[in-house]
């Protein structure tokens, strides 16, 4: 908890000093979830990305609204106990082009009374036609906290708070992102849930000026 | 970008109240409780401040309140008319008489191949007023009825589970009640 805390103020610390980029938008999100025999699972999550707003602080310049991409992943794994560990891939459709995405990835999830923590270490490498190769490394740690009572009831609701670290490396090129992702959910059943706040996220500041983007974060999650 | 999100806002909400009735609980006000209830704790004489908790179940409804006191964490059991129905005190494996851990050690081993403490709570139930000097003054007498709700996590060949356990005072198990976790896809992914 310490250290999410340590994250959040060296995010606002580099983005308050930040003369670089912003652009802002929605990301709504389908994660569907289908458990099999044995633990095992699979995943698919369909993701979009539209911008409303584009453009630099120093001359105050904003582009209008842009489609920006949109993600399907599929992934497959096996969830033993409160660990998980899944594996799969992700087509993107941006600028015209697609790119594709291999995902390797590791969650713990903790319960306390009440509350959860939930850790998640992932690996991906993202190919495309007229680029090198880019490989991440990320590390998220996010914790589910109850809006109402002492835990999380169907058709209440829940806080969902999400920090990640992403670091990339595309050939000799080092950058790293940083993720604040704060959202209020209903558990409108254990296998169905809403969610929707902000997901602001933090790149390019170790080189030059900071890029600043904030997406409206709308997630509806199924299981079965 | 408004449409996006009264549209998300407006399917949320047909869902949500198309839905059959679940259990919930929620803190209420202290002026919200009955006055037996109220009375009770008060009669206790605990300083630390009390959160009160209204839990409605699929049949009943019952009013909770949870206290820090003195270093233990206790919580009071009511049904919805402010009757005590049980009090429970958090505590941890080495408080449990040592004959009446073995047992409840060695059912558990029995049971599953490997498990951990997760919750062990001492249950006391009776006469109010015996409860309550159990309470004031830390005597037991024989009209209360000491029980250890135990729960824990377990792991029986590929099988992961929650499950509370119920012992008697001398470690005889009373009842068994498999825990359904939440899923947790919203946080893994």
């Amino acid at each position: 908890m310490r250290g999410m805390l340590l994250g959040i103020a060296l995010l606002y610390a580099l983005g308050g000093m930040a003369q670089g980029s912003y652009q802002w938008g929605i990301l709504p999100s389908v994660n569907l979830n289908k458990s099999l025999e044995a633990g095992w699972r699979i995943n698919t999550k369909l993701e979009s990305r539209q911008a409303f707003g584009a453009g630099t602080f120093r001359q105050m310049d904003s582009r209008g609204y842009e489609y920006v991409l949109t993600d399907w992943a599929v992934l497959g794994g096996k969830k033993i106990g409160n660990q998980s560990i899944f594996a799969g891939g992700m087509i993107r459709r941006r600028n015209g082009q697609w790119v594709q995405r291999l995902i390797q990835q590791y969650a713990l999830v903790q319960r306390f009374s009440g509350a959860k923590l939930a850790h998640r270490l992932a690996t991906d490498q993202t190919f495309e036609a007229t680029e090198p190769v880019t490989v991440r490394l990320r590390y998220r740690i996010g914790t589910e906290l109850p809006l109402r009572g002492r835990k999380v009831d169907p058709r209440e609701p829940y806080f969902k708070l999400n920090h990640e670290y992403l670091n990339q490396w595309q050939g000799e090129d080092y950058e790293l992102e940083i993720r604040l992702v704060p959202v209020v959910g209903m558990l409108i059943t254990d296998a169905n849930k809403l969610e929707m706040g902000l997901d602001y996220r933090l790149d390019r500041f170790l080189a030059g000026p900071a890029r600043q983007r904030c997406w409206l974060s709308l997630n509806w999650y199924v299981s079965w | 970008m408004l449409v996006w999100i009264v549209g998300f806002i407006g399917c949320g909400w047909q869902i949500v109240w198309a839905q059959p009735k679940y259990e919930q609980e929620y803190r209420i006000r202290p002026s919200e409780v009955p006055e037996a209830a109220a009375s009770f704790l008060q009669e206790i004489g605990w300083s630390s401040k009390i959160k009160w908790y209204r839990e409605e179940g699929l049949n009943q409804t019952s009013i909770e309140a949870k206290v820090k006191e003195a270093g233990s964490r206790y919580s009071v059991e009511f049904d919805s008319t402010g009757q005590l129905q049980d009090v429970e005190m958090l505590i941890t494996e080495e408080e449990i008489p040592e004959e009446t851990l073995n047992k409840i050690e060695g059912f558990l081993q029995k049971e599953h191949d490997k498990h951990r403490y997760r919750r062990i709570q001492r249950q006391f139930t009776g006469k109010t007023a015996a409860i309550l000097q159990q309470l004031q003054v830390g005597e037991a007498t024989s009209e209360v009825v000491i029980r250890y709700e135990v729960v824990v996590k377990t792991r029986t060949g590929k099988r992961h589970e929650w499950i509370e356990y119920l012992f008697s005072e001398t470690g005889e198990l009373l009842r068994t009640s498999p825990i359904v976790l939440r899923r947790t896809d919203h946080l893994e992914f």
